[in-house]
């Protein structure tokens, strides 16, 4: 009968949001908020580079040029007079992350090498490939003391770890991280938004005086839980639709490119399959993904409780909405450098560990520890915050005035 | 029978409910009165396991009702508990569900009711687009659809009109003599005479006054006179010990006495006087032992 009674709540709920016109029209905003969020992001993966207070690249300046002058930023460049080795071996014992050679070629000409540790530092790299472009200028104009022919200064790249992975394959799921946090984010923002809706309009409206009269709070708390699980399925598939529709227009609209097209995406699906394990990618996304909407959806509920009515219910949705926004945007400077020291808090916070620790995986940045360590954080604030939330809905679901101080509505906590 | 022991509930500091005991029989009416705030509704909560006592239990027929019963109860809450941008047959076929309804009974049930109700017309109408008198009969279909052993109505008549009022009392007595429990509450002081067979009045979370109506005017000491009469003064009666009022009603006095002894002394007052047409002893209203119960601090 419980069950009964609490699929009939969840079906009715899910129902009534679903097949609005509010729910539908909603969706057409998806690439708007998508644009947007782009843009937010990488906003904050410029301007959450790491700085490092040791230097995190040795230079060697082989010429007699002084290019090293060239580099931009003093605070991760090391001037150094030893020889390759013992610079590679200083980078081995982790008191640096990589080392750029300069020399010169038979024509006098200056070659980079850029030996780092391991890909994953995108932003790292990107910058000293800028330094390297730079220098090239400047050559142009002193070439021989006169101005020369166009220069491509030659960048080399090179890896001391031997298993770490290859430039495309970062790129790939540097790509392939910022894709998953921002669907992520798209496909769950609504559904708490639509959740928390649901609960404030039930207690405006005193329908929630009367379920609460049929079906215990403790149902209605897991029902909404998920509803909202119902719903991101719902976005998810629907946002899925919604791609393959734009590639079936490019398809059949655009005819000259058809052969290309597919063959781009039949080359991309092959080199995805070669490089990662779908499989074990799709699993620890989803896994940790439902896990931290878990904790995202139950302070939904939890917050929502408190409102009164329809405007401080606004209010109190904003606090998980918002920390959604923000994490996720925080959470998309982690595919440019996995291992700085905000990838590591994000990927042990319980609210951003579902975005973070998926991308840390696919890096193979995160150890054992790391990922035992996230997962019981993340599974204990689930335990407490279900535990303690159900308490905290059943106490305020019914309760219209705003006399209660915060103290009493968390009393039973 | 419903039995309600001894239950007490207090929220934060304050005390909404203390102590109180009721039994009500299958097929009365009850009215449950009181100001606003006096407690009412938390009482009603506690029958419908909405909130838990803190103390004392609610019982009926000697066991207590679990959520897995609620069937049993039906329950109109003082706001119209609608959804108001969702049409009327999804919304109530849905609650009947909650009560453990199938989908078909429900819908069978509702047609029936809204058929009685004569609003068939707005069966899949909008709850925002209908009359505050329609949305009422809709919550009060939504109350009654399950057909519930207790029903619990709290404030039915707030926003109707003569007419739907007298629909609602039938209503009532019908299923009071169907051998339903019926528990309400309303400020409308002559529905509950008209409908109650006991009542009890709350004060500050207690009840201060319980019984069948007639017992209740009965034990209530302070008494009307109605004097009709020529040359009748103010002064006449205004001396008298034991008035407490006095009031002009067109040609008619109202005399608002302590108690039946102070008769005698009213009728010497008027001995003298040359014609008196009317001296009657009326029973003080329902509205009026309410009002002197709840003393100054009535709001409503």
């Amino acid at each position: 009968m419980k069950v009964k009674k609490l699929m009939s709540v969840v079906w009715y709920s899910y129902k009534k949001k679903v097949f609005s016109k509010t729910f539908i029209f909603m969706h057409l905003f998806y690439f708007a908020i998508f644009a947007l969020s782009i843009g937010a992001s990488l906003i904050f993966a410029f301007s959450s580079e790491e700085t490092p207070s040791e230097p995190t690249i040795i230079l060697i300046d082989q010429t007699t040029f002084d290019y090293g002058v060239y580099f931009s930023s003093d605070s991760y460049i090391k001037d150094f007079n030893g020889t390759l080795t013992e610079a590679m071996s200083e980078v081995n014992d982790s008191k640096a992350r990589g080392v750029v050679v300069i020399d010169a070629n038979d024509e006098g000409m200056p070659v980079f090498t850029i030996i780092t540790y391991d890909n994953s530092n995108t932003a790292l790299l990107s910058q000293l490939e800028i330094d390297a472009r730079n220098v090239h200028g400047i050559i142009y104009m002193i070439k021989n003391g006169i101005p020369g022919d166009a220069f491509v200064p030659s960048i080399d790249m090179q890896v001391l770890k031997e298993d770490a992975d290859s430039v495309e394959k970062v790129a790939m799921i540097t790509g392939l991280s910022v894709l998953i946090i921002m669907v992520l984010m798209i496909v769950s923002f609504p559904a708490l938004s639509i959740i928390s809706n649901d609960i404030i309009y039930e207690k405006s409206d005193r329908t929630m005086e009367l379920i609460v009269s049929s079906v215990s709070s403790h149902s209605i708390f897991h029902s909404k839980i998920l509803v909202g699980f119902l719903l991101t399925l719902t976005e998810l598939i629907g946002l899925s639709l919604m791609v393959l529709l734009g590639i079936g227009v490019v398809i059949r609209f655009g005819s000259s490119v058809d052969e290309g097209f597919l063959q781009l995406i039949s080359q991309g699906l092959v080199y995805l399959r070669s490089e990662i394990n779908v499989g074990l990618t799709v699993f620890t996304v989803v896994g940790y993904a439902s896990l931290m909407l878990t904790l995202y959806m139950t302070a939904t509920v939890v917050f929502v409780s408190f409102a009164t009515d329809i405007e401080t219910g606004g209010y109190w949705m904003l606090i998980p909405v918002m920390a959604m926004v923000i994490l996720s945007q925080l959470s998309l400077a982690v595919p440019m450098n996995p291992t700085s020291a905000l990838s590591r808090f994000l990927a042990y916070f319980p609210l951003s560990s579902g975005f973070v620790l998926p991308v840390k995986i696919l890096f193979d940045t995160a150890s054992n520890w790391e990922i035992a360590i996230s997962t019981s954080i993340l599974a204990l604030s689930i335990f407490l915050s279900i535990y303690y939330g159900k308490k905290v809905f059943a106490k305020n679901a019914i309760k219209y005035s705003d006399r209660q101080r915060k103290k009493g509505r968390l009393k039973v906590v | 029978m419903l039995s309600i022991f001894e239950v007490s509930k207090s929220f934060g500091t304050v005390r909404a409910v203390k102590g109180v005991s009721l039994d009500i029989e299958p097929g009365e009416i009850y009215g449950l009165l009181g100001a606003n705030g006096a407690g009412k509704t938390t009482v009603f909560r506690m029958i419908l396991n909405i909130i838990k006592p803190d103390s004392g239990s609610v019982l009926y027929n000697g066991k207590t009702i679990t959520i897995d019963e609620s069937s049993l109860l039906g329950y109109l809450p003082e706001e119209r508990s609608l959804y108001q941008r969702e049409k009327v047959k999804d919304q109530i076929v849905y609650f009947g569900k909650l009560k453990g309804m199938t989908t078909k009974m429900a819908e069978e049930r509702l047609d029936f009711l809204l058929d009685k109700f004569e609003i068939t017309e707005y069966k899949n109408r909008k709850v925002k687009e209908l009359s505050k008198g329609n949305q009422q009969k809709v919550a009060f279909l939504a109350a009654i659809l399950h057909n519930p052993e207790i029903i619990i109505l709290d404030e039915p008549f707030t926003g109707l009109d003569p007419m739907n009022v007298k629909t609602f009392k039938n209503l009532i007595r019908e299923m009071a003599e169907s051998g339903k429990t019926i528990i309400f509450s309303s400020h409308q002081m002559d529905v509950i005479e008209e409908l109650c067979d006991r009542l009890a009045i709350m004060r500050n979370g207690t009840i201060i006054l319980e019984g069948k109506l007639q017992a209740i005017k009965d034990d209530y000491k302070r008494k009307n006179v109605l004097i009709c009469g020529e040359g009748l003064q103010e002064e006449d009666f205004g001396s008298i010990e034991g008035v407490c009022g006095i009031e002009r009603k067109k040609d008619e006095w109202v005399v608002s006495i302590r108690d039946k002894t102070v008769i005698p002394s009213l009728l010497d007052a008027i001995r003298t006087k040359p014609v008196i047409t009317k001296f009657v002893q009326e029973e003080p209203s329902l509205d009026e032992i309410f009002i002197n119960k709840m003393g100054e601090k009535y709001e409503g």
